[in-house]
Parts: C-alpha cells; sequence; structure tokens
C-alpha cells in the first residue's frame, strides 16, 4: 500500500528525518511513537507533499507521491488528519463535515448518505449540527477533525497524535471510533502518538521514530514486551 | 426574521443613497459623494483578497491606476467610445490579477505581498516615465465624460446614480459569492490553511480565483474614476492610495460586505470633514481611525453583534 524508502527531510540546514523506511501494508494499523521533536509530524507532512524529501521515496501502491501538490494526494485517498485539531472554526459542524468531501463529485443524495454514516460514528456532532466549529469542546472538535477526514472517502487515513490534550474517558472513545473506522472501511490506518500505551495495544505494528531516525519497529505485541521500550516510553 | 431585517436595513439604506444627492446643493459635496461610490467599489474589490481569502494585498492603487489609463488611453488617443473604455478596464484587470497572482500565490510566505508591493511600485514609476504613452507626469487631460441616453454623467449627480447601480450590482456579486460553496472555501481558507489543505482543496487556485475578482473591481472602479474627474495623474496612485482602501476594510469590517460600505463612507468623507483642521486634518484623521480601531477591532460591522451579545448578557442576569 505505502511504502517509504531512504526518506531524508530538511528544514534549511537542520535535518529532520534520517534514512527512514517504513511500509503500511493492506488493512492493518501501524503506529509512529516517538518524544516531541523526533519527526512523526515532519513524517506525515512530508507524506502529504506539504515537506519536500531532499531524497527518498514514498509510492502508493507503487506510484511516486513525491513532487506532487497537497490536493492531489488527497484525492488519491491519502487522508491527513493533522495534530491540533485543525477544523474550521468559523464554519458550522455540517459545513465543516461538508468540507472533508470538497474534492468528490458527490450528488446532494450521496453527500446527505455519507454525511449520515459519519454522524452515526459521531452521534455527539449530530447534536450540534449547527454550531460554529470553535464553540465545540476539545474532545468534539478531534470527533470533528475525524468526520470531515472521513468524509474525504480514506483509503489511507492518517491521524496526529489524536488523543493530545483529551481527558481518558475521551481518549478511550476516539480509540474506539479508530477501531470501528478499520472494522467498517477495512482501510490501513497510520496512527502518530505520544500516548505510546494505546498506540502499541492498537496497532498491528509500530515505528519508533527518535530524533528523526527510526530506531526500533516490529510487532506492537511485541514491542510492548521489549525493555527498551517499556523503559523509554512506557514510564518503566 | 433575521433575514427579513437585513433586507428591510439594505432597502433603507438604498432608499437613503438615493435621497441623498437632493440634500446636496454644493457642486463640491456632489463630487465627494461620486467618489465615495467608486471608492466603496474598490473596497469591495480589495476585500476579495485581504477580507475573504485573507492575502495581504497592495496592487490596488496599481490595479485602479492602470483601469485608469487604459479607459484614459484608450479614449483619448483612439477616441473609443468610453463605456467600451471602461470594459477593457475591466480585462485589463482580469489579465494583472492573473499574471500577478499565478505565479505569487501558487507559493507559500509573503511572496504575493512582495509581489503587489513590487508592482505598486514599478505600475507608478511606469505611468511617470513612459511619457509618450501616458503623458508622464503631466497626466492624461480631457477624458471624455460617460455618456447615457445622451446624458452626459461627468461630475454630476448623474454621475452618481449610475455608479450606484453599479455599485448595488457589486454588492450583488459579492453576496452570491460568499454564500456559495465557493465564498464558503474562501472563508474557510482563511480560517484555516491547512485544514483546507487536509481537504483536497487547491487553495491557490480559489486565491487566485478571489484576486482576479478583485482586480477587475478595483480596475473598472479605476476607469469610472478616470471619466469622472476626465483627468487623471500618475500620483494619484500610490502606496498611501492603497493604504487607504485597507484602511477601509480594518475599519469596517474585514471580509464582511456592509464593512466594506460603511468603511468606504467613513474613510472617504471624515477626512474631508476634518479639512477645516487646516494642515493637521490628516493627523487628526489617523488619531481618529486608531481609536476607532481600539474600540471596535472588528470593525463597524461588528456592533450588532457586539450589541446582541450584550443585551444577551443583561438578560441573562435577570
Ligand atoms: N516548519 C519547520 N521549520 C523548521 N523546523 C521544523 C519545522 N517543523 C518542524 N521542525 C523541526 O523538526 C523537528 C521535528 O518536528 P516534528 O513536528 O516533526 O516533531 P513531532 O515528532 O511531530 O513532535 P510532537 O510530538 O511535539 O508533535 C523538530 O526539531 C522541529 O523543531
Ligand atoms: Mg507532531
Amino acid at each position: 500500500m505505502l511504502e517509504i524508502k531512504g526518506l531524508n527531510v530538511f528544514y534549511g540546514e537542520v535535518q529532520a528525518l534520517h534514512d527512514v523506511d517504513m511500509f503500511v501494508g493492506q488493512d492493518e494499523i501501524v503506529s509512529i511513537i516517538g518524544a516531541n521533536g523526533a519527526g512523526k509530524s515532519s513524517l506525515m507532512k512530508t507524506i502529504m507533499g506539504e515537506n519536500r524529501p531532499k531524497s527518498g521515496e514514498i509510492l502508493l501502491h507503487g506510484e511516486s507521491l513525491v513532487g506532487k501538490h497537497t490536493h492531489n494526494i488527497v484525492k488519491e485517498g491519502v487522508i491527513y488528519i493533522p495534530e491540533g485539531r485543525k477544523i474550521f472554526y468559523e464554519l458550522s459542524v455540517k459545513e465543516n463535515i461538508e468540507m472533508g468531501a470538497y474534492s468528490r463529485k458527490l450528488t446532494p443524495k450521496q453527500l446527505q448518505e455519507e454525511m449520515d454514516y459519519v454522524l452515526d460514528i459521531f452521534p455527539r456532532l449530530r447534536e450540534r449540527i449547527n454550531q460554529a466549529g470553535g464553540t465545540l469542546s476539545g474532545g468534539e472538535q478531534q470527533m470533528l477533525a475525524i468526520a470531515r477526514g472521513l468524509m474525504g472517502n480514506p483509503k489511507l487515513l492518517m491521524m496526529d497524535e489524536p488523543s493530545l490534550g483529551l481527558a481518558p474517558i475521551i481518549v478511550d472513545e476516539v480509540f474506539d471510533v479508530i477501531r470501528t473506522i478499520r472494522e467498517q472501511k477495512h482501510i490501513p490506518i497510520i496512527l502518530v502518538e505520544q500516548n505510546a500505551y494505546m498506540a502499541l495495544s492498537i496497532s498491528q505494528r509500530t515505528y519508533v521514530l527518535e530524533l528523526g531516525y527510526v530506531t526500533a519497529s516490529g510487532k506492537s505485541m511485541d514491542l510492548i514486551e521489549s525493555e527498551e521500550i517499556k523503559k523509554s516510553y512506557l514510564g518503566g | 426574521m433575521k433575514k427579513n431585517t437585513r433586507l428591510i436595513t439594505m432597502l433603507i439604506c438604498l432608499a437613503a443613497a438615493l435621497l441623498l444627492p437632493l440634500g446636496i446643493s454644493s457642486h463640491y459635496n456632489q463630487v465627494l459623494l461620486n467618489q465615495t461610490v467608486v471608492y466603496i467599489i474598490v473596497a469591495l474589490g480589495l476585500n476579495f483578497t485581504m477580507g475573504l481569502s485573507g492575502s495581504f494585498d497592495f496592487s490596488t492603487a496599481a490595479i485602479f491606476g492602470l483601469g485608469s489609463y487604459t479607459t484614459g488611453l484608450l479614449t483619448t488617443k483612439l477616441g473609443i467610445n468610453p463605456w467600451i473604455g471602461v470594459v477593457a478596464a475591466i480585462g485589463m484587470g482580469a489579465v494583472v490579477g492573473l499574471v500577478l497572482g499565478f505565479p505569487s500565490l501558487r507559493l507559500r510566505g509573503i511572496y504575493f505581498v512582495l509581489a503587489t508591493l513590487g508592482f505598486l511600485e514599478i505600475v507608478r514609476q511606469l505611468l511617470s516615465n513612459m511619457t509618450w504613452l501616458t503623458g508622464g507626469t503631466n497626466g492624461v487631460a480631457n477624458i471624455p465624460a460617460l455618456e447615457i441616453f445622451g446624458f452626459s454623467l461627468g461630475e454630476s449627480r448623474n454621475f452618481y446614480y449610475v455608479a450606484l447601480l453599479f455599485l448595488v450590482i457589486g454588492i450583488a456579486i459579492s453576496y452570491r459569492i460568499i454564500y456559495s460553496k465557493w465564498g464558503r472555501t474562501l472563508i474557510a481558507i482563511k480560517d484555516n490553511e491547512i485544514a483546507v489543505d487536509g481537504c483536497g482543496i487547491d487553495k491557490a487556485s480559489f486565491k487566485i480565483k478571489a484576486y482576479i475578482i478583485g482586480s477587475c473591481f478595483t480596475a473598472f472602479a479605476g476607469s469610472l474614476n478616470a471619466h469622472l474627474f476626465q483627468f487623471i495623474h500618475p500620483a494619484d496612485f500610490t502606496f498611501d492610495f492603497t493604504v487607504r482602501f485597507i484602511m477601509m476594510l480594518m475599519l469596517g469590517g474585514l471580509g464582511t460586505i456592509p464593512g466594506c460600505v460603511i468603511g468606504g463612507i467613513v474613510v472617504t468623507i471624515l477626512p474631508e470633514m476634518l479639512k477645516f483642521l487646516g494642515e493637521y486634518y490628516w493627523l487628526a484623521f489617523s488619531a481618529l481611525m486608531l481609536v476607532m480601531m481600539m474600540f471596535i477591532p472588528y470593525g463597524f460591522a461588528s456592533i450588532p453583534d457586539v450589541i446582541r451579545k450584550k443585551v444577551k448578557r443583561a438578560g441573562g442576569k435577570d
């Protein structure tokens, strides 16, 4: 599905990613964990065409994404839900969700059907459908960001720290939603998280990023038992 | 309910605008009124870039000037009908919008701001120095007045009514665009560019289109201005002139159409009312602007909302 080979990304003189290799298969949840500044978001933005890699390849079904414009990458079904819930504050919940389907040619009826589908996943958004995005709580904004992402008909969904700043109960809710999405849509999901325990328990495989290097990768089940990971990311 | 209130407000404003010239006896005030209408059209144009898609734009004076010169030169040098000159000016606006906006709005960062600033200076220099074409610092004189059914518009009340009609059309177009899916996307771009990328929207193409439309408005207003005064001069189209329109939007309320209208009126007429202060009038005007912006940071158009919220809060306490 998605293959990344020897990716090097720079911000000016500073190298943010070093020789990153990565693979995401059909129908799996892959998590990326790492401390602040490890380069997780940089990796996502590079996949989305917002950063240009200095070298390396990003292949979606064997076709290179490097050099494509972000909006065209979205049209290929790679949907990124950025960190910090980037929703539209001035638009209503409904308009926010509709925006997610922008690049698709849908009839009003199809749009309504898809809307109903995401609102079934997020009943709380249905109750607030005409409220302005900026007036939602943090958890609701995260749900809205995911709902909007789903409207883009993702073939690959990438979520950047969806649990950041949310109460534990809401975090559970978000992770339930991620499981639901995978079960219903059968799409691969890349999950970037600092909440390593959650990420490891929900995903099949995990990559560990440290200062721009992939320092460990493998089955999440195995990593969760690894002493190194326990010490660095799971609090002993 | 709310829609009705808005419609009624608009009709009252329109009626007032129609009756206004009847209360004006001096030629000077009539010209000022004519100019105000023209400037509001420019504010509507600038609103597409600065107000809606949120790109800082300094090219207003240049595009207004090019609109003026397009029709000014076509009518004086080639004897072309002024209305055709006006249409040509609109075309000029579209071309400049495309040529300037296409490369610079595709790049991220401040390229567009720099491009518009540079363009402003280039146009001013060219208008002053290409003497064989533009008459240089002598300007272009004897531009014919617009005519309609044999009535000359000149600096008269007739001009006002025709310009007002154009303004109403401009407002209608602006509303149509703002309340379309297209306009909503522009608002979304201003709201959150990163999220717009994530929705698969080619935001550059939206910004370019917004800039082209805005430039057409501005160039059109420039051409009206040329036929209003029948004389144009390169020194009219400077950085200060651009800033005047940015002030209108800020004072009226960025991104709102009532804001363009109110801002246009205040920024055009208030300095004239302060002229009794002699050479201090611009200082006084600037100070007043500063004070107004401190007290109503979101512009005049936001006042009804502020009042509504205050009333609500007061009501909640009871
Ligand atoms: N636009 C930018 N310009 C310059 N440096 C940047 C830019 N974006 C990120 N960086 C740097 O790249 C490194 C990786 O940042 P990145 O945002 O990818 O980290 P992250 O793993 O997502 O961290 P966090 O968990 O805090 O979100 C950091 O050192 C950061 O300062
Ligand atoms: Mg990050």
